[in-house]
């Protein structure tokens, strides 16, 4: 059977827009099995004539002689508008490192028999979910790659766990219900909002953004369809982003990779372009805008990004101040991450610091803060001036800065006593 | 994570690095001029107990996000 593009609108406008046709049709397999599509399949469209349990597996490869291939897009047999069911499509080419672009949430996934480096993606069917039903879903999909949940679900489970239904109607989620559903699956979450204490600025927003998608951890936020420049509307509405990566220019991240489950996947936006969206419609300009964010992180974590980067900040000024340090915040650049204690691995030959280190222990997950100056050459190693690494479960003391000029490390592994150790010193000294 | 050559890449923050929380540091600016690290350290470590309690807390009770994302 012949596959006409011109049928299916919103794979066109897939290619058309996030591929401006780079990849092209390989090969067609009909009656593939999808098993969120089985769901919707058993709960609705059972009853419709022209229905059926199985899906259209669309692959893909690039448009060159001997293409890669690119993954493949599940077409529901029957929809309310939304076609895309599972979709594992491997970005266009113009997001990769080489263009200073940086998707944190890909990785290899084993899916239906192929195998496809991608973020997941799925549009969904407004009968069981909307634009924030999608975002969990390709969160969970993340997640369970990376085994902080037990097993992803489908669309018509999750709406099924936010309201007791598995029917949506058209009705969203608030981003407290979309929390639950995360923490039901085993992770933990963080809800961050700016309008309470401790009231975050544009920056800080920006930057809890990025601390959680340079972990490579999914991040949901909820934007003004009207601000979203491929959306084409004045119209406005309430939806739901997953951040999946960032830009960055001039050694400064100046944006972000975003899934939008209801138009196109991998879509990038510029910070300014994004803290325009970044908020609740109103009918009136907001005097503040509200802006919301989710992200799940492993289950034991329970230091949110800016409690451990304030006490980061604050600890280094007093550094300063008794000239423990020569180090300024303000000539820093820092790259934070949310790591597994043991997956923190620092090539060094210093003895001390690795004296430091065999000391320390490092927990199961670890804010880690590796700090570089302000105009380093990214190529260049030598631009590492430190780091500093907090429990981020906060069950031990641990809290561990290392200055590489300096060749000092200074270190809390237990309450009431802070060691320091430089280069060349026999014994750790507390101070 | 490594510090090695071929897997070193630099990712710089956004903007302007966040301050540090009013409580923190008034907590740390009440301490004695000569105090030394380990008070601070200390002093910290009873402002994150109470920093994630309160923003738990905050986010059970925040009332701002009750438009329903549905676009």
């Amino acid at each position: 059977m012949p596959f006409d593009l011109d049928l299916h609108p919103y794979l066109k406008r897939v290619l058309d827009r996030t591929y401006n046709h780079e990849i092209i049709l390989k090969s067609l397999l009909h009656g593939a099995y999808d098993s969120n599509w089985l769901k919707e399949y058993e709960l609705f469209y059972n009853k419709q004539t022209k229905s059926n349990p199985y899906v259209t597996r669309v692959l893909f490869k690039f448009k060159e002689k001997r293409g890669k291939s690119a993954g493949f897009s599940h077409i529901r047999p029957v929809t309310d508008g939304s076609e895309l069911s599972e979709t594992y499509l491997v970005p266009p080419k113009n997001l990769c490192a080489a263009n200073d672009v940086y998707i944190k949430c890909l990785d290899e996934f084993d899916a239906y028999g192929e195998r496809v480096e991608c973020t997941p993606y799925i549009m969904p069917e407004t009968i069981f979910g909307m634009c924030i039903h999608a975002s969990i879903w390709i969160c969970l999909k993340i997640l369970e790659k990376r085994a902080m949940v037990e097993r992803s679900l489908s669309i018509p489970e999750i709406q099924n766990l936010a309201r007791g239904s598995p029917y949506a109607d058209r009705e969203g989620l608030l981003f407290k219900q979309a929390a639950r559903i995360l923490r039901m699956g085993r992770a933990s979450s963080f809800y961050v909002i700016n309008v309470e204490s401790p009231r975050l600025t544009d920056m800080q927003m920006l930057m809890e953004l990025y601390a959680y998608v340079e972990s490579r951890l999914p991040v949901i936020i909820g934007v003004d369809i009207a601000d979203l420049p491929w959306w084409r509307t004045d119209k406005h509405g309430y939806h739901s982003l997953v951040t999946i990566g960032h830009t960055m220019e001039e050694n400064r991240t100046n944006g972000f990779v975003f899934h939008d489950e209801s138009l196109l996947p991998y879509v990038t936006m510029k910070n300014d372009k994004l803290l325009k969206a970044w908020h609740i419609p109103t009918t009136q300009p907001p005097s503040r805008y509200v802006r919301e964010m989710l992200v799940a992180v492993p289950p034991e974590v329970v230091l949110p990004f800016h409690s451990a980067y304030q006490q980061f900040e604050k600890i280094l000024s007093v550094f300063q101040e008794k000239g423990v340090t020569s180090e300024k915040v303000e000539n820093l650049v820092i790259r934070p991450f949310l790591k597994g204690g043991s997956e923190l691995f620092i090539e060094t030959r210093n003895l001390s610091l690795l004296r430091a280190l065999k000391e320390a222990q490092f927990p199961s997950h670890v804010w880690a803060f590796f700090l570089y100056d302000q105009n380093a050459d990214r190529k260049d190693e030598k631009s590492l001036r430190g780091f500093f690494v907090r429990d981020a479960t906060a069950r031990t003391d641990l809290r561990f800065f290392f200055f590489m000029d300096e060749k000092k490390a200074i270190y809390q592994v237990e309450e009431g006593k802070v060691y320091t150790l430089h280069e060349g010193a026999k014994k750790r000294k507390i101070i | 994570m490594s510090a090695g050559k071929k897997q070193l890449q630099i990712v710089a923050p956004v903007g302007d690095v966040p301050r540090a929380d009013d409580d923190l540091r008034k907590r740390v600016e009440k301490l004695p001029k000569d105090a030394n690290l380990s008070q601070v350290f200390e002093e910290v470590s009873q402002w994150e107990k109470v920093s994630i309690k309160k923003f738990r807390e905050q986010e059970q009770t925040k009332k701002s996000g009750k438009l329903t994302v549905r676009c």
